[in-house]
């Protein structure tokens, strides 16, 4: 019995032990004592241990820093797409805009945006070629535009192409007229980023800076569209007609967009 | 064919007086000075497919304009590579009048009405300038890859 019980009996024993060096001040001395025998054996085991759970907390820590080493490279990522989209995302905010406002200063025309795929290789020839054909509704004669300019005229349709006769081409002619004064003409393309305004009668004014508009004459191009500004004008009196050179208002040699106008077609005499 | 896509779409948008340098002519002559006016005739038939692929111009119009201006600069430049290895680029502008004096020429014959005048002042001759300051960089390029690859030069 007494055997039995013999284990029950010192556990309480070393509680009541306990108990006692705790309440009673005199008998901490024999804690102490004890602290004091066995701190160096807990030391020599801590040091290790500790070292043993440090190792297993710096294998979870490398895990952790994985993850978020993977977690912050992702975000690199994802910021670096933001500051390239963002100017792009503005860009397209300007464009939009850019149509909007032509959209409320012609609200007759109705049109679809094509991107420029490549200029023609040759200096020779100024025309381009856009990523919109036959499929779209486009068709050859149709006016290119931008939101700023006159851009020129379809010339060639495939089923997603077509290519662009730009105003600068020697062989392209817009009847014109000055915006202000309503004088006519025809502006000619000089193979260079400048066009000519010929056959201007000698009795017009016409001053730099004037803004040069289709007239619509020819039912080639529609109305009121803007070819340029004048920036430089020949005047001899022994000549019949004035000629003024003009500046395109769009950047032709550099399009990334152009606007089809879809609902206007060149009158032809068939 | 990669430098008539560089033509027709990245050197545009860095144009000068409206005007893109010919890569692909540069290419082609700087080749033919190199290895010989029949290697340069080769490379100006792929180079003026691709050209040809790309422009308004008659198909062929630049094939035949770059095979004849690849031949006549071969024959002449090579003679010069003999003497000082930069007069080659000499040869550029003469290189670009006769490129696009062919087809112009060529265009002549199929209808088209050129002012050859403008042609000449406005196109022709800055062409010839920014074609002789692009000459440098390009022949520069081949020169240095022929010499890597045929360290001796076959007269």
């Amino acid at each position: 019995m007494f055997t039995r019980l013999a284990p029950l009996l010192l556990i309480i024993s070393i509680g009541l032990a306990g108990i006692l060096s705790f309440r009673t001040p005199q008998l901490r001395f024999v804690q102490d004592i004890a602290v004091q025998v066995f701190a160096p054996v807990q030391w020599a085991l801590s040091g290790p241990s500790a070292g043993v759970a440090e190792f297993f907390q710096n294998f979870q820590g490398i895990s952790d820093l994985r993850a978020e080493n993977a977690r912050l490279r992702e975000e690199v990522d994802r910021l670096t797409q933001e500051t390239v989209r963002l100017p792009e995302l503005e860009r397209e905010n300007q464009e939009l805009l850019a149509q909007l406002n032509l959209k409320r200063s012609q609200p007759t025309y109705q049109w679809i945006t094509a991107k420029v795929i490549y200029y023609d290789p040759s200096n020779l020839v100024q025309s381009l070629t856009i990523n919109r054909g036959s499929k779209d509704g486009l068709r050859e004669g149709m006016t290119v535009i931008t939101p700023a300019a006159l851009v020129g005229r379809i010339t060639r349709v495939s089923p997603a192409t077509a290519r662009v006769l730009l105003i600068t081409d020697a062989s392209s002619s817009v009847t014109a007229m000055i915006q202000s004064s309503r004088t006519k003409g025809v502006v000619n393309g000089q193979r260079r980023e400048f066009l000519k305004m010929k056959y201007i009668p000698q009795s017009e004014t016409v001053r730099t800076g004037d803004k040069v508009i289709t007239s619509g004459v020819g039912g080639v191009f529609p109305e009121g569209i803007l070819i340029g500004s004048v920036t430089n004008v020949s005047k001899k009196d022994t000549d019949i007609f004035q000629e003024a050179d003009i500046e395109p208002g769009a950047n032709l040699a550099s399009l990334d967009t152009v606007l089809v106008i879809i609902n206007h077609m060149p009158v032809t005499l068939d | 064919m990669a430098g008539a896509v560089i033509q027709s779409t990245i050197l545009p948008h860095f144009s000068i007086w409206g005007l893109r340098i010919e890569l692909v002519l540069l290419l082609v002559v700087s080749w033919s000075m190199l290895q010989g006016p029949e290697a340069g005739i080769l490379w100006a038939i792929v180079g003026g497919l691709g050209l040809d692929l790309f422009s308004a111009v008659p198909f062929g119009t630049m094939t035949t304009a770059l095979a004849l201006t690849s031949f006549v600069i071969g024959k002449v430049g090579i003679g010069l590579l003999r003497t000082n290895s930069l007069l080659p680029i000499a040869m550029a502008p003469v290189a670009t009048a006769l490129f696009n004096g062919t087809v112009a020429l060529i265009l002549e014959g199929f209808g088209w009405h050129l002012p050859w005048s403008e042609l000449l002042t406005g196109v022709i001759l800055p062409l010839a300038l920014l074609d002789t300051v692009a000459m440098v960089p390009v022949f520069g390029l081949l020169y240095g890859l022929h010499s890597r690859t045929q360290p001796e030069i076959n007269w």
